[in-house]
């Protein structure tokens, strides 16, 4: 039934550009599969054996209950991606959904296929300053956590990886040719997001400067957030979004009951998330503080930022709320290990009101953000990094001190230094990257693709075929 | 023969529907369809305002005997009256009408 599809709309077309288009692009990506697919296959197999080989060597004292904790947590993370599928399918509009979708399960693919080959040796392949430099495939590498074997702590870390690259797929949805998407996200978690981890997570210089970030909101969701802004900006406003004259036409998304149980589905990996990167369940105050924390900064952001959008908006809405428990949640994780449930509630709540007026601020600089990606992980993102700076308490475990509790200046020097460099890296080399993307591959679809939909021209496909409600009750 | 279309809003139609089932009328069909108004309307998406020009409608079709279509009309007004009143109905000839199954033509069709 797809098969018919696609070759009767082309010939409807009234350019032959399509046909020609697609037809290119076939020839090329066949010979690509040709070419690449079996080298790398063969690469990877000799690889894998080795690698099979140098983790079978003995290593002393597991702790399996902590080996537990992590793999259910890695499960737990590796669901987020469904969940971001989720909200991101639902935020736009019907005929883009399929292809947002597969983008959400092909950058997790890719993602960890670049972590194993690439992105492991890069984070943790040694206490380089800049950059980890052994392990790759995973030969030779050693797990960086205490108790816990290779294996689970690669996939922990990997399902990270996947994290930081499907935040992307929202803020450039319904335009990024899918190819093109394919290549962003190998390269992202193959070689930024894991020089990002080294700096912060691998003993890298940020993390001898004592730069603190407990899960990930900058390591993960402002890496993640502020490729999502260089994308979107480099691809330039969905058709129809902006007018001739400046005023802005917004899109709505097509389905909202799959973006809220999108952001159930966020939520809940986020304790895997959080609670996760304890890499540890020896500690039970210190998981259970997490999940706490998690939970109070994620219902505070989506109070606050309802509360915020009645305001400002005159009705609270749906979508918003939504975004606001996302926001306290990215807030809350870079400090939830080292602060107070006050705090997290205080984290939350500015977390809710940043992410309205990051909504409103991209709008009114006309990036195009169709989900609020940018808003809810790089703004919110570099807050709850900041937020260690401010809330961070050495009892708990932080490194010093925040400025609340007579630490001074320094460790909010710190954070900031850390979110500037984190930052700035990230968003030069994806500019580099989707530059390069867009010289080759080219970065955005034809006109008449987006008019159509990329379900039916990429895919060839309707992501709701023969679908439709007519209730008269 | 006569052809009644009414224009009504969507949450029009089930009152409509059971008044035209209450004067046993019970051969119709309702369209969803979208059409303009005087005014458009502005709806908030996230924190934008959003110009609605094209409101859905309902376009509701009967056809009707001559002798029915009195009955068709009131019908439809009664139903439309219970939520708002909000509509048009127009009534056009038919020409010809076939029952496919048995060929019978004109009033013998119904």
């Amino acid at each position: 039934m797809f098969m018919v599809s696609v070759p009767k709309r082309a010939a409807n077309c009234p350019s032959e550009y399509n046909v020609m288009s697609l037809r290119i692009g076939r020839r090329v990506m066949r010979s690509i599969f040709k070419l690449l697919v079996p080298l790398a296959l063969f690469f990877i197999s000799m690889w894998g054996v080795e690698a099979n080989a140098a983790t079978g060597t003995p290593q002393v004292n597991f702790n399996a209950l902590d080996t537990l904790w992590v793999l259910i947590a890695a499960a737990l993370v590796f669901f987020m991606q469904a969940g971001f599928g989720m909200v991101e399918a639902g935020l736009v509009r019907s005929k883009n959904a399929g292809n947002v979708l597969m983008k959400n399960v092909l950058d997790f693919c890719f993602a960890s296929l670049a972590y194993f080959m690439f992105g492991y040796a890069i984070m943790f392949g040694g206490n380089g300053p800049i950059v980890g430099t052994s392990g790759w495939f995973l030969s030779g590498a050693t797990s960086a956590a205490e108790g816990i074997p290779l294996e689970a702590f690669w996939l922990f870390q990997a399902v990270f990886a996947g994290a930081a690259a499907t935040i992307v797929a929202g803020a450039v949805a319904e335009r990024m040719k899918f190819h093109a998407y394919l290549a962003y996200s190998f390269l992202l978690s193959a070689f930024i997001y894991p020089v990002v981890g080294h700096w912060v997570w691998g003993g890298g210089w940020l993390a001898q400067l004592n730069f603190y970030d407990f899960a990930g909101s900058t390591v993960v969701h402002a890496v993640g957030g502020t490729s999502a802004l260089v994308g979107s900006w480099l691809l330039g406003p969905r058709f129809g979004r902006f007018n001739a004259n400046g005023s802005s036409n917004p899109i709505g998304g097509h389905n909202l009951p799959l973006v809220t149980i999108g952001v159930f589905i966020l939520w809940f990996g986020w304790y895997g998330f959080n609670a996760g990167s304890a890499l540890g369940a020896s500690d039970p105050l210190l998981i259970s503080r997490i999940a706490l924390n998690t939970t109070l900064a994620g219902s505070m952001g989506a109070i606050i930022a309802m509360v915020t959008a009645w305001v400002r908006f005159g009705k609270p809405d749906l979508t918003i709320a939504l975004n606001g428990a996302l926001a306290g949640l990215v807030g809350i994780t870079a400090p939830c290990a080292v602060v107070g449930s006050g705090a997290s509630i205080f984290i939350g709540a500015v977390a809710g009101v940043l992410v309205v007026f990051g909504v409103i601020w991209l709008n009114k600089i006309k990036i195009d953000d169709p989900v609020g990606a940018v808003p809810v992980h790089c703004l919110c993102g570099i807050w709850g990094t900041l937020a260690v700076g401010f809330f961070g308490k050495a009892a708990m475990g932080a490194p010093y001190d925040g400025l609340f509790y007579g630490g001074g200046f320094g460790p909010l020097g710190t954070q900031c230094l850390g979110i500037i460099a984190c930052l700035g890296f990230t968003a030069i080399s994806m500019w580099i990257v989707f530059k390069m993307i867009d010289a080759t591959l080219g970065l955005r679809v034809s006109h008449e693709t987006e008019l159509r939909g990329l379900d039916l021209d990429e895919h060839g496909l309707e992501s709701y075929s023969g679908f439709q409600i007519f209730h008269t009750d | 023969m006569k052809l009644v279309i009414a224009f009504i809003r969507q949450e029009q139609l089930p009152a409509v529907k059971q008044a035209l089932f209450n004067a046993q009328i019970r051969h119709f069909t309702a369209m969803m369809v979208v059409g303009t108004a005087p005014n458009t309307e502005q709806q908030m998406y996230r924190g934008e305002a959003r110009e609605v020009s094209l409101f859905n409608r309902i376009r509701l079709e009967v056809a009707a005997k001559d002798s029915q279509v009195e009955t068709v009309i009131k019908a439809i007004s009664e139903g439309s009256m219970e939520s708002g009143g909000w509509g048009r109905i127009m009534v056009t000839p038919i020409n010809e009408m076939v029952k496919i199954w048995t060929g019978e033509r004109g009033n013998l069709a119904f």
